[in-house]
């Protein structure tokens, strides 16, 4: 919890360092609200004996900009979710086991904007990676995922760091604790992520076309004292024809000094009015060890639609062909997201 | 292998769908569009300024009052599914207002098109561009030629470029091909929501902020 806590610091700092700035309009009206609920249940073929696992969100979210004068002086992102689950097989590690309840500070941060054209801001609190798709791709609270959280290891982390945008590009950094989700961390861990790339200044579901060049370099925290060592270069790119849209990222590194490579494609389509959107991905996992290398591939099918402005509907469905341990598993999941903003 | 789901589960999933789905057609919201649609027009004030030094945003609710001043200027009903809270950007260069910034959406080919729009104090185009697109004939419209036909009007002019309903061009001009003339019009139509739509949200804000009244 000591992390939520910190969020709600930061969040109250930047609160009150701009309060005076807004003396021509109330600081609340300058924001977004938003209120959300998830619904998610996920089957595995061969470890969910007989009931699937169920997720319940319950998020709240706010987005606002203090100015001053003639120009923004910071935005805050502020994303705070209750996650409930049970008999929830494939979990964050931040849960205690399969039925369990945290309250997550998701993407919690601030930006200030050191210069006032948008091209330096420093960024504090607890963001997305900006590593390969994660950046420009939203895949928070869907089901469909990139290879960031199992690449890297972490997905979110505690950190600070500059970004901006310079003409046609956009640059991000992120120097972070290396602990995740968890503000606390008993081990000498840190995490550096860089990327730049021209799909700028929005994260989507399907993102902007463009491409990417990321850097990844870590000691991520494992346990208590434990760590582990990680570093990754990645190219990725994003691209439409009509309807349909490619995407792919590929990444290189070393996990505790073993080669590991991986990677990402993804065709998508869009229907005529944009609410219906279907997908297929080939992810692959290769990783070096003594004796071979080792290799994880998957093919996943999914679809989310917009069936109003408040519900979103997505389903999936994962093949495993090959896994580092255990059977080849098939996994569904499925999803209903009300969310309303304000 | 695949096991036996449990009957009990077979059986909730219809029960769930039937109450989302139940919930979902209930009376909503007018401002319940997504706000992380439109993309934070950075590059785009860049482009459109090059000597700017700093830009301020101002976050105005977009609601249904809006959309009926809109139709009474312009007398036809058309696309306007943005409500909810939309930002304008006031953009600087040093010490003096430059011009403003809007980012709007419109019914493309595929989903919906993105575009960047820059006005002057007088809520004249001063240029415009495309932030997403899958539009077949974007690039047509994108020319300097096709800009130029827009750069410099006000309201009144560019509504005095299309047809009664809005839906085409009252004359296309030579240098765009005929299979463009459409996204032509949701261009113009673009601009006249957005000239609106700054009217209307966020003109006494920014009369406030200049310290000047916006011409029209």
């Amino acid at each position: 919890m000591k992390g939520f806590w910190t969020s709600i610091c930061i969040f109250t700092v930047a609160l009150c360092c701009s309060g005076n700035a807004v003396s021509d309009t109330r600081w609340y009206d300058q924001f977004r609200w938003a209120s959300e609920y998830l619904f998610r249940s996920q089957y595995l073929s061969e470890s969910d004996l007989t009931d699937p696992g169920f997720w319940h969100t319950l998020g709240f979210e706010a987005n606002g900009t203090f100015s001053s004068g003639q120009r923004d002086i910071a935005t805050v992102n502020a994303q705070l979710s209750l996650w409930c689950l049970k008999n929830y097989t494939r979990r964050a590690p931040v849960f205690d086991g399969p039925s369990d309840c945290e309250w997550i500070p998701k993407n919690f941060f601030v930006d200030f904007h050191l210069r006032g054209d948008g091209k330096l801001n420093l960024r504090l609190g607890h963001p997305e990676l900006p590593f390969g798709l994660e950046a420009p791709v939203s895949t928070n609270q869907t089901i469909r995922q990139l290879n960031t959280g199992r690449d890297l290891g972490l997905k979110l982390d505690w950190g600070f760091g500059a970004n901006g945008t310079i003409g046609r590009w956009n640059y991000q950094t992120l120097l972070g604790r290396g602990s995740g989700i968890r503000y606390k961390n008993d081990a000498d861990s840190y995490s550096f992520t860089g990327r730049i790339g021209n799909n700028f200044d929005y994260q989507g579901f399907l993102p902007a076309p463009g491409v990417g060049f990321s850097l990844f370099m870590a000691e991520l925290r494992t346990g208590k004292d434990a760590t582990s060592e990680r570093w990754r270069v990645a190219v990725d790119g994003v691209t439409y024809h009509g309807p349909w849209g490619f995407m792919g990222q590929l990444s290189a590194g070393e996990t505790n000094h073993r080669s590991t490579l991986n990677g990402l494609v993804e065709v998508n389509r869009l229907n005529r009015a944009g609410n219906w959107i279907g997908y297929l991905q080939w992810k692959s996992f290769n990783q070096e060890t003594v004796a071979k290398w080792q290799r994880a591939n998957s093919i996943i099918l999914g679809v989310e639609g917009e069936l109003t402005d408040i519900l979103t509907l997505s389903a999936q469905v994962e093949r495993e062909l090959s896994t580092f341990a255990g059977p080849n598993q098939t996994v569904l999941d499925f999803q209903a997201r009300f969310r309303i903003e304000r | 292998m695949m096991r036996m789901v449990n009957p009990n589960f077979i059986l909730k999933i219809p029960c769930t769908l039937l109450i989302l789905v139940l919930l979902a057609a209930s009376p909503r919201p007018a401002e319940a569009i997504a706000y992380c649609s439109l993309r934070d027009p950075i590059s785009a004030i860049q482009n459109f300024f090059p000597n700017m030094t700093d830009y301020r945003s101002f976050l105005g609710a977009v609601d249904l009052n809006v959309r009926d001043h809109l139709q009474a200027e312009l007398g036809y009903d058309m696309h306007f599914n943005e409500f909810g809270k939309h930002t304008l950007y006031l953009v600087y260069a040093d010490e003096t207002p430059v011009g403003l910034v809007q980012a709007r959406t419109e019914k493309g080919d595929w989903g919906l098109d993105e575009l960047a729009w820059a006005l002057d104090f007088d809520l004249r185009v001063r240029d415009f561009r495309y932030q997403r697109s899958r539009s077949r004939w974007r690039q047509e419209v994108e020319t300097q030629a096709f800009k130029n036909e827009l750069i410099g009007k006000n309201f009144e002019e560019l509504k005095s470029m299309l047809s009664n309903d809005g839906m085409s061009l009252i004359s296309r001009p030579e240098h765009l091909a005929p299979e463009a003339e459409q996204l032509a019009a949701t261009v113009i139509r673009s601009a006249l929501k957005t000239i609106a739509v700054t009217q209307v949200v966020w003109r006494e804000r920014l009369e406030c902020q200049l310290a000047f009244g916006l011409n029209e």
